[in-house]
């Protein structure tokens, strides 16, 4: 998974998390993941363990250039994953670095639909992906979508601001976005597991 | 103060740093290898190995160099590199040209921020 826990720190977090939630008020950790899209669209956690996580998101972060046809069924089929809540910065360009990968749009957001996978709107400066068009487009077809901070710190947490001024670009509001609910009701928009 | 993996050599140069402000090790080595290694390991693909061949057998220093080399096909002629390569360099080129004197919004926000708040405090004390 991104940024390397194995899956048994992955199981001891979870229980740290548990204990820290037992003596939290008004606070709710959520037990979640970021999972590595493999080149054939698998993810690297076993469902075993991606069943007692809250959220899974999944994204692309090796093999950039494949052709727009097998990086298409790749994200597809993690979209199409029972266990993956959220497809996390969906195109992956990093502005300035790196050109986004080469996808279907129409696809994957038609797919993100009928799967019931969130996508995600990564708040992180260089990201911002999806980019406003496309969130225009998930928001026409109903499409669910999230806004992350992408923190790898906790002062990246202020980069929210950036992902909300993303979603208002692309004409979203309040009822699009998963994460304007309440917890119970966040958790109950999410794929069944 | 001790400081795991600083010895007498890097506690000097950090002293010497902080006292002139440079270092001369550093200023020699620059002088030896004046390359913008920043702006190219910048283009993706190219990292410092990559940027070492390419100035030990071309002499690229910068980003134009670069783009010179790759245009009157140099770079393919080098042992591990290969026409797509050559062609992959002239595509990022163009991509980090497109960027450039552009700054990400995200990342100079707080800095903004800062200089508005500078200047309101001045205009609170006129």
């Amino acid at each position: 998974m991104a940024g390397g826990l194995n899956e048994e720190m992955l199981l001891n977090q979870g229980e740290e998390i548990d204990e820290l939630n037992e003596q939290l008020v008004g606070i709710r950790i959520l037990r979640g993941v970021e999972l590595n899209i493999l080149k054939d669209g698998s993810v690297d956690i076993s469902d075993k363990i991606l069943e007692k996580l809250d959220v899974v998101s999944a994204g692309v972060h090796s093999l950039f250039n494949l052709n727009r046809e097998e990086m298409t069924k790749r994200v597809l089929k993690a979209i199409e994953n029972p266990n993956v809540d959220m497809l996390c910065h969906p195109t992956g360009r990093q502005i300035q670095k790196r050109e986004p990968i080469q996808l279907d749009m129409e696809k994957i957001i038609e797919a993100a639909k009928e799967n019931d996978t969130i996508l995600d709107i990564d708040s992180y400066p260089d990201r911002l992906d999806l980019k406003d068009e496309y969130i225009r487009k998930a928001v026409k077809v109903g499409a669910k979508l999230g806004i992350s901070s992408d923190s790898h710190s906790k002062i990246h947490l202020h980069f929210l601001e950036l992902g909300i001024a993303q979603a208002r670009r692309g004409w979203a509001s309040a009822k699009d976005i998963v994460n304007t609910r309440k917890v119970e009701e966040f958790l109950r928009m999410l794929k069944t597991s | 103060m001790e400081i795991p993996g600083v010895g007498q050599s890097i506690a000097e140069k950090i002293e010497e740093l902080i006292k002139t402000g440079k270092i001369k090790y550093y200023e020699e080595l620059k002088e030896k290898v004046p390359v913008d290694l920043g702006s190219l390991s910048g283009i993706e693909g190219l990292g410092s190995k990559t940027v070492k061949t390419l100035w030990q057998k071309l002499k690229i220093k910068n980003i134009d160099d670069l783009e010179k080399v790759a245009l009157s096909h140099k770079i393919s002629g080098l042992p591990g590199f290969g026409e797509k390569t050559e062609q992959n360099i002239l595509k990022r080129i163009e991509f980090a040209k497109k960027s450039e004197g552009r700054y990400i919004l995200g990342f100079t926000l707080p800095l903004i921020r800062e200089i508005e708040h500078r200047l309101r405090s001045l205009r609170a004390r006129a």
